[in-house]
């Protein structure tokens, strides 16, 4: 062990943890790389909107046949929308369930969609009683039709709304309150809200739940004009692994085991070299949490 | 109106203002919409750029400004393989059609589309047989 003994005493393990170690974001793309570097892995994540439940990858399949964890992650359920809920896509979710049996499987706080018209990605949802009401809704119909619980994550934006009522922890927090639902806490998404919004992301730390998170995002992203895009294809900046720091030392008062935390990367696909590298730092992050040690 | 429809109406306004040109919704920073929509662009751009890296390779350092010239205000309809066809139709009627390699590429995608679309009109007609089991 590299991190010496864990700072936590006492306290039972939060029933939340979904997995635990590093993991990171399964693409066709880097599939060999994780296949290489697989000692360095101990759970992936798919899109699922990337992946039919029939036709999987021999790649991924042989991950699953070791054992390695394999979480179905969709990106565009809009379970922050007020159209209803795409039953294909709810399905698909569920199929993925089916066919790699993970602890869970996880989604977004946002919308994708609205007026007919696709936006393409991830937007915030205005953070009101009446937008909460409509996410409590969805995420209801979610959890209802999937074989197994729902994560949901907080996304990186760069656009609020003047109506925001709510901090984003707070609009969470009442989330996981009224549905149960665990939380995907993403480290960038916090420094995302730092940069765009001015939120501090040790105060929205402290008003979550963490006992609530089932597992870890960290990815790298980039300055462009003083706004933070969260690229995926962009190293992980030193300012998010300090909160991925911050969150580890929080969650370690909780006791030993520590919420899996997988780095998701989609774009310009580092060498396997730079790919470990991101991985034993990340490791060490989370290793050495709660005992004091400053890292390097 | 009711918090529902509101909320309907303030998300498909940001979403317009986004993919299809609109202006920005009412108090939401025109700067940030400006961002998020060229960041939604380049996210398209990449996507089609995957699925057709002949055509983004004949277009070369074209790609960006032809591919934002077609997208901005076109919001995407389905997924990277139909954007790749509308691209496709929208360059052969385009200055790059001059180039002999765009145009051959963008010929080869919109044939590929429609042959596509063929057959899916013929499996709707005639669904394959079902499969005899054994013995």
């Amino acid at each position: 062990m590299r991190g010496g003994p864990p700072g936590g005493h006492g306290g039972s393990s939060p029933r939340e943890i979904a997995v635990g170690g590093v993991g990171i974001g399964w693409r066709p793309q880097i599939d060999l790389t994780i296949e290489r570097l697989s000692a360095a892995v101990d759970f992936v994540e798919i899109v699922a909107e990337n992946v039919h439940p029939g036709h999987v990858p021999a790649t991924l399949a042989a991950l699953r046949e070791r054992g390695v964890p394999v979480i179905p992650h969709g990106v565009s359920l809009s379970l922050g929308g007020t159209d209803s809920l795409d039953r294909s896509k709810l399905a698909r979710l569920a199929g993925l369930a089916a066919r790699f049996e993970p602890p869970l499987v996880s989604e977004h706080v946002a919308f994708c969609r609205a007026g007919g018209v696709e936006a393409g990605h991830l937007l915030p949802v205005p953070r009101t009683r009446a937008a909460l009401d409509v996410v409590v809704a969805n995420v209801r119909e979610a959890q209802a039709a999937l074989p197994v619980p729902l994560a949901v994550e907080n996304i990186a934006a760069l656009i609020s709304w003047p109506e925001d009522e709510m901090t984003e922890a707070q609009f969470l927090g009442e989330l996981v309150e009224r549905t149960g639902v665990s939380l995907l806490l993403d480290v960038a998404s916090l420094h995302t809200a730092r940069v765009n919004f001015g939120a501090d992301p040790v105060v929205a730390l402290e008003a979550l739940p963490l006992e609530r998170v089932a597992y870890v995002h960290v990815a790298g992203g980039v300055l462009r004009e003083g706004v933070w895009h969260d690229t995926h294809a962009h190293p992980v900046a030193p300012q998010i692994l300090d909160i991925l720091a911050a969150f580890a030392d929080r969650a370690r008062r909780r006791g030993p085991a520590l919420p899996g935390v997988l780095l998701e990367r989609d774009d310009a696909y580092p060498s396997d070299a730079e790919m470990a590298a991101e991985l034993t730092v990340i490791r060490d992050i989370v290793t050495s949490a709660g005992t004091g040690r400053v890292r390097a | 109106m009711s918090g529902r429809e509101d909320l309907a109406a303030r998300q498909a306004a940001l979403v317009a203002a986004l993919v299809a040109g609109a202006p920005p919704p009412p108090g939401v920073d025109a700067d940030r919409v400006r961002a998020q929509s060229a960041a939604l662009l380049r996210k398209r751009g990449r996507g089609l750029a995957r699925t057709e890296p002949e055509l983004a390779a004949a277009l070369g350092r074209e790609f960006g400004p032809a591919f934002a010239a077609y997208a901005t205000g076109r919001p995407q309809v389905g997924g990277a393989a139909e954007d790749a066809a509308e691209f496709a139709r929208y360059l052969l009627t385009s200055e790059h059609a001059r180039d002999a390699e765009v145009r051959r590429a963008a010929r080869h995608i919109t044939l590929k589309r429609l042959l596509h679309r063929a057959s899916r009109h013929r499996d709707a007609e005639h669904p394959p047989a079902p499969v005899p089991t054994g013995r």
